[in-house]
């Protein structure tokens, strides 16, 4: 007999007792427990899964049979293998673009299930993930019999994780990052019912979704309960619901707030040429698998760096206009680059049950490489970070980089601080340079403007 | 009809929110109840849908031999 591995649980994924997925040797195994099986084996029956995978609106899967996992699992009835994401992302990091291009397809998953007999056991936004992006939903076991006259289980969860957040930015220019990152299971109605003005109310799909949901809310349990069970809902209306979010969703942009400070900004030239022809040679030379670009502003340069050879970049930024800028970008010239929300000086935590089911930005890391253009200041000053706590955080991302370092004598500096005293007599490109000598090899730095700015590739002596 | 009766009830609950709830409030009940309301909807507009297509046909008039027809293909 075969010894059993240890396999090791996600921890995201225990909510569901119909079966988890495991780590094994760097495979990602999904057990299908015996209390799944008869929905498992009925949607397999259709050609559903295969076509919303050969579409690449779901992950791929394969059963897989191997003794040496069935002894490992000896209680699944079906383990499935799926190729493994380049990168976890959540929702609460998702730019407006991301979040509804999520929102669109879990809509359109649930009407092309229907057609089959099919239906989603909930409407969770953690069940997407993104390649570039391109959304991909990631729950197989989230499908199952569709029985006539059944509620839409996850249309409260759908409005809290999706539609709620994107109206919040949509018709209030509020963004959600923070609120959701905080609440992770998205904004209630009632809260959103609180903040949206009179007149939005009125709108026919605000009015339904937002203002008559809260109030049903408020009904008295036995009530509510009895009535409940009376309820029958034609599939018809069902998918007359789920069409007309899809075309409500489908129209939403985010409100014009004007609070944009980098979305406009277009590189200076002789600086873009230089940046770009370092951040080639860069990316040539360490062909990264995965690449963060912290800044990522609209994706100038993560652009370049794909087309340099990095196979997935991840960027960074906290401009939401910028971040929708950049998601565009990535959408229309088909880039595998995932811009995200995130604030540098407080990046995303541990969080979730037992707070690890949702990770923290170091917990998915480290990336092969990252490059920081026009940050570094922005933390340093801007965040009073000490520049030697801001290198091991760069160093701990990812073991090599391309940083740039704005000195005090750029006129962007001097602005930030021409209103505050300068107490940062520490910050010295010297001083930025010997925060690596330590556990770095300095490969390359070159001062790419007249007023000093220098590009530093740097590699840590630990990597090879 | 039943549909109606629920609708009616729900309608009457929205505005008859006063006394507080003290049992277990499952989250979802705005949802399924909102859904209920959508269900009623939705019957009712097949039911107008019916009438409006019996308004039409009671309203247009077409020559007799071709009414004839649409008659024999209706029954076929």
């Amino acid at each position: 007999m075969i010894e059993a591995m240890t396999a090791i649980q996600n921890p995201a994924s225990f909510r569901d007792p119909r079966g988890s997925v495991y780590h094994l040797n760097g495979r990602v195994l999904r057990t299908v427990l015996a209390n799944a099986v008869e929905d498992f084996e009925f949607v397999r029956s259709t050609d559903l899964i295969k076509k919303l995978i050969a579409q690449q609106q779901l992950v791929a899967e394969k059963i897989v049979h191997a003794e040496l996992l069935t002894t490992t699992f000896p209680k699944a009835s079906y383990i499935l293998e799926h190729p493994r994401l380049d990168f976890i992302s959540y929702p609460y990091e998702w730019p407006f673009a991301a979040l509804k291009a999520a929102a669109l397809l879990q809509l359109s998953i649930h009407l092309q299930a229907l057609e089959q007999g099919v239906t989603l056991t909930d409407a969770s936004a953690y069940n997407i993930q993104f390649q570039g992006v391109q959304p991909i939903f990631i729950d197989h076991l989230a499908f199952t019999r569709y029985q006539p006259g059944e509620l839409w289980q996850g249309h409260r969860q759908f409005c809290a994780e999706f539609l709620n957040p994107l109206l919040l930015r949509a018709y209030l220019g509020v963004s959600y990052h923070a609120w959701y990152r905080g609440a992770l299971e998205g904004i209630s109605v009632a809260d959103l019912n609180q903040l949206l003005p009179w007149y939005r109310k009125m709108q026919p799909k605000v009015f339904m979704h937002v203002l008559m949901q809260t109030s049903l809310q408020k009904t008295p349990a036995p009530q509510a309960e009895k009535a409940i069970k009376k309820i029958n809902l034609p599939l018809v209306a069902l998918q007359n619901m789920l069409r007309g979010l899809h075309n409500w969703i489908e129209k939403l942009q985010p409100a014009k707030d004007g609070q944009t400070t980098w979305a406009n900004y277009t590189p200076q030239s002789a600086e873009a040429t230089l940046k770009t022809r370092l951040l080639t040679e860069f990316v040539n030379a360490t062909q990264p698998k995965l690449l963060y670009d912290l800044g990522c502003n609209n994706g100038f340069y993560s652009q370049h760096a794909l087309t340099a050879g990095a196979q997935t970049v991840i960027g960074f930024d906290n401009d939401q206009d910028a971040l929708d800028q950049a998601f565009l970008r990535a959408k229309n010239a088909k880039l595998k680059f995932l811009p995200l929300f995130l604030d540098l000086a407080n990046p995303t935590p541990n969080q979730g049950w037992a707070q690890v089911e949702r990770q923290g930005l170091a917990q998915r890391g480290p990336a092969n490489a990252l490059f920081a253009f026009a940050i570094v200041h922005h933390l340093a000053i801007g965040r009073n970070i000490p520049l030697p706590m801001l290198v091991n955080w760069l160093l701990d991302l990812a073991p090599q980089g391309l940083v740039e370092f704005v000195p005090k004598t750029d006129p962007m500096v001097q602005k930030m601080l021409a209103r505050r005293s300068d107490i940062f007599s520490e910050y010295t490109l010297e001083n930025f340079l010997q925060c690596f000598a330590q556990k770095c090899t300095i490969i390359k730095n070159e001062t790419i403007s007249p007023s000093g700015r220098c590009l530093i590739w740097y590699k840590k002596n630990s990597y090879v | 009809m039943r549909k109606l009766i629920i609708l009616l009830c729900l309608s009457i609950a929205i505005f008859s929110i006063t006394t507080p709830a003290y049992a277990y409030l499952d989250p979802g009940t705005g949802s399924a109840l909102l859904q209920g309301l959508l269900a009623g909807v939705a019957g009712v507009l097949a039911v107008l849908k019916l009438y409006w297509q019996r308004i039409k046909q009671f309203f247009s008039w077409r020559p007799k031999s071709q009414n004839k027809s649409t008659d024999a293909e209706d029954q076929a």
